[in-house]
């Protein structure tokens, strides 16, 4: 992070052009990447003995969620308050707007799929590849796709959208990784997904 | 021929997994029993080139295991099936076999069938040969571990636990199938179960903390219970802790106890014939008993 | 050596199979495929705006050009004084449409390449870390299989693989450019997949299947995978960085330059691009060399 912002106090072109914000861009990935390798059925040690425990797998996997957020919102608040410092244009209420929706709709985004294949490299692939598309295609998809890609973009330039949409856009995302979160939990509730019984002899 | 001579493994400075360990095996089925911990896993890691020794020698049909080209060498002559097995879930049952056969220097394609032929046969299952290994139940990844060690015709098979996740019928089968290659080959099994080494076994060792407490014949270590063993018919109470508890059955009159030691008279014990299980807990015993602070000395028969 | 030559050939073998069951790479030339159709699709809005360039020929000191108007689709020529422009001599010799179409292919190409640098990495990192996940590494460690044959068994058998699905994706995706753009330049557009995106993606995979050796799971494989994305995206910049350089299109004020012919500029961009990823080549093979040094002092723990 700290490496991106001295290349963002440079006033990097690509960088300025979409609207860098390295709490956001940095800080989502990171949760994202950290939801994947959270739970993933093929490779969660011991997963017949969790799941023939008393305590649901709901709750593990929330505890484990709860640290997730937790330490990323650590870092995405010390990161706030470091580059606040650096660029006093943005504020850290700014910064942390900034991050907070693409971090719910990437972790959703990272859990869910490594519960579906069952894979946490899956999870994590498509984390890096859809951010890696926002981060560098998404100010294209505005120029396109305006209609709907303002909805979708993880981070606008903030000059491009007016507040409304800037608002519904966050609301969009959040929404979507909560959505995507609750569909994780859901899933997990019927241990026969977890164990791919369908694969396995009776 | 398996010669090893004082042979010791400390793992990371401190735990001292064999110590000084000689046993001589020869053609045939050899038991190794021990409680959890007395190193027979890791002697056979290191028979099956897995693990190097601490110090020590060890030798397999002359093939010295100090030496990275002994061990290749020995590896061509052997046939192991670990504690825990593992294996691939996405290939099927021929196609592992194939694959492990292979790697075994099985280099003809014919002779390789034959074998995967024979070897499915021999544990039985033929009819889910072509599924994949991840829809097998855990008795028959067991027969796919046994067929693999077979692969390759070996000299010496080390088998740890073999039989466990087989049924009753299934347990006989690979006895009887074990018994019939040792005429020609060294066989080492390790179990907890006393039945399949005193139904097998030609020889066996005792081993505890790392040492060998007993090696003989299985005869011998049931000699070894004799005038020790006891029956208490219609027990009322439970013997005490002067005696070790064998088994204890429900009747309908009472309780029938199994016992090691000298009872009392008021138990009215009616003395029995040893068995090989006998055997084995009277010797954990006479060895726990021996001083605990200093090396027990091996009951050789 | 011919057991050493049948185990190479059977891991190579299976351990494709397996990939494939387990779709890794499949996933990949999926991700890869519609990473290039998407970004082709994006990049189809600017064509619809911008003004073609149909073709070119000399007359004396005047360059015609004859050029597509975007919203009309009509062709209008202009007169460009030579003596003021430097325009390159090839863009003459050339069916200029089909040399610009293959090279708006090649846009998305570069692109699109470090997408797949960046799948390689985390997908095909849990290739050796899980035998060991399946507990099968025991199993082959008592096989007389050389390290640096596992090595290369692994590695050679997710190369072949890859190949094959990138060769795969280089085919469908020429036949949607050319159905889309028109014709391609089918000589410069093999050479392209042969000399920049196959090599940059095996020696990317290289990396990914040797470096996580010493990892115990899946999931530690794919953290190393993690890890090594950004060396995936460097490798990446610098042959596309070479091949941008490099491009025939760059306008040269060199006279030398404006002269050569549009093979021998091609001919340079790929050498020049070739010679860019060579120094991963050697690193690779140290990182190997570690990986077997490591294997090996394992083993003789």
């Amino acid at each position: 992070m700290v490496f991106l912002a001295l290349m963002a106090q440079a006033r990097d072109p690509v960088a300025m052009s979409i609207g860098f914000s390295a709490v956001a861009g940095v800080g989502s990935l990171v949760a994202g990447v950290q939801a994947a390798l959270m739970f993933a059925p093929a490779d969660e040690p011991a997963l017949e003995l969790l799941l023939a425990s008393p305590r649901p797998a709901a709750y593990l996997l929330l505890e484990r969620l709860i640290i997730v957020v937790g330490l990323n919102t650590l870092v995405a608040v010390l990161g706030a308050v470091f580059f606040t410092r650096l660029f006093p244009t943005d504020t850290f209420v700014d910064q942390l707007v900034r991050w907070f929706a693409p971090m719910i709709a990437m972790t959703g985004l990272g859990m869910w799929i490594s519960i579906i294949t069952r894979r946490s490299n899956y999870g994590m692939l498509i984390v890096i590849l859809f951010s890696g598309a926002m981060l560098f295609g998404g100010a294209y998809v505005l120029i396109e796709l305006f209609e709907l890609g303002w909805l979708i973009v993880m981070y606008p330039p903030l000059d491009v959208l007016t507040p409304d949409h800037y608002l519904i856009n966050r609301v969009f995302l959040t929404a979507f990784g909560l959505v995507l979160i609750a569909l994780t939990f859901w899933h997990i509730r019927e241990p026969e997904h977890l164990i791919g019984a369908a694969h396995t002899a009776v | 021929m398996i010669e090893i001579h004082n042979l010791s493994k400390t793992y990371n400075r401190r735990v001292k997994a064999l110590d000084g360990i000689s046993l001589t095996i020869g053609t045939g089925m050899f038991g190794l029993v021990g409680p959890n911990g007395a190193g027979k896993t890791t002697l056979m890691r290191i028979l099956a080139g897995l693990i190097r020794a601490s110090s020590g020698d060890a030798r397999v049909f002359g093939c010295d295991l100090a030496t990275w080209e002994g061990r290749q060498n020995a590896k061509r002559m052997l046939g192991y099936l670990p504690q825990e097995l593992g294996l691939y879930p996405n290939l099927n049952a021929y196609e592992f076999l194939d694959y492990m056969a292979i790697l075994k220097g099985v280099v003809d394609k014919a002779e390789r069938r034959r074998q995967i032929a024979t070897v499915i046969e021999t544990v039985r299952l033929t009819d889910v040969a072509k599924r994949r290994l991840k829809t097998y139940s855990g008795g028959m990844k067991r027969r796919i571990g046994i067929a693999q060690a077979l692969l390759g015709n070996p000299r010496l098979l080390i088998v740890d636990e073999p039989t466990s996740g087989l049924d009753p019928e299934e347990r006989v089968r690979f006895r009887n199938l074990l018994s019939d290659m040792a005429t020609e080959r060294t066989i080492i099994l390790s179990t907890h179960i006393v039945e399949d080494i005193s139904y097998s076994c030609s020889a066996l060792a005792v081993m505890q903390q790392g040492r060998v407490v007993f090696q003989g014949a299985p005869s011998e270590l049931v000699r070894v219970a004799r005038g020790h063993v006891w029956v208490i018919n219609n027990g009322i109470e439970r013997p005490d802790d002067s005696l070790t508890l064998v088994s204890s059955l429900q009747l309908a009159d009472g309780v029938k106890y199994r016992v090691l030691g000298a009872p009392a008279a008021h138990y009215h014990a009616q003395p029995a014939d040893p068995t090989l299980e006998d055997g084995y807990m009277w010797l954990m015993n006479e060895v726990r008993a021996s001083s605990p602070s200093s090396p027990a000395e091996a009951i050789m028969a | 050596m011919n057991t050493t030559l049948s185990q190479f050939g059977g891991m190579i073998r299976y351990e494709m199979l397996m990939q494939f069951r387990r779709r890794a790479i499949i996933v990949l030339c999926v991700f890869f495929l519609v990473g290039a159709l998407g970004l082709t699709t994006l990049i189809d809005s600017q064509r619809s705006v911008v003004n073609r360039i149909a073709s070119v020929r000399f007359d004396g000191d005047t360059t015609i050009i004859t050029t597509i108007d975007a919203r009309t689709q009509e062709e209008y020529e202009q007169h460009v004084d030579n003596t003021q422009n430097f325009i390159p001599r090839w863009y003459a010799e050339v069916d200029f449409l089909v040399v610009q179409s293959t090279f708006e292919a090649f846009n998305v190409l570069a692109p699109s390449l470090m997408i797949l640098l960046i799948a390689i990495m985390p997908m095909l990192s849990e290739t050796i870390p899980l035998d060991r996940q399946f507990k099968v590494r025991e199993l082959l460690d008592t096989m007389p299989l050389p390290r640096v044959t596992y090595l290369l068994g692994k590695l050679v058998s997710v190369w072949i693989g890859l190949m094959i699905g990138i060769v795969v994706v280089g085919v469908l995706y020429g036949i949607y450019v050319a159905s889309r753009y028109g014709a391609l330049d089918m000589w410069t557009y093999v050479r392209y997949w042969l000399f920049l995106m196959l090599p940059c993606s095996l020696i990317g995979a290289g990396y990914a299947v040797i470096v996580p050796t010493f990892a115990q799971s899946r999931r530690g494989g794919v953290l190393v995978g993690l890890f090594l994305i950004p060396l995936g995206v460097y490798i990446a910049i610098t042959v596309i960085a070479g091949t941008y350089i490099n491009n025939v299109f760059f306008n040269r004020n060199n006279v030398g330059e404006l002269n050569l012919g549009y093979q021998d500029l091609v001919a340079r961009m790929f050498s020049d691009t070739f010679t860019a990823f060579v120094p991963f080549i050697p690193l690779l093979l140290i990182v190997g060399i570690v990986m077997w040094a490591f294997l090996r002092f394992r083993a003789a723990r």
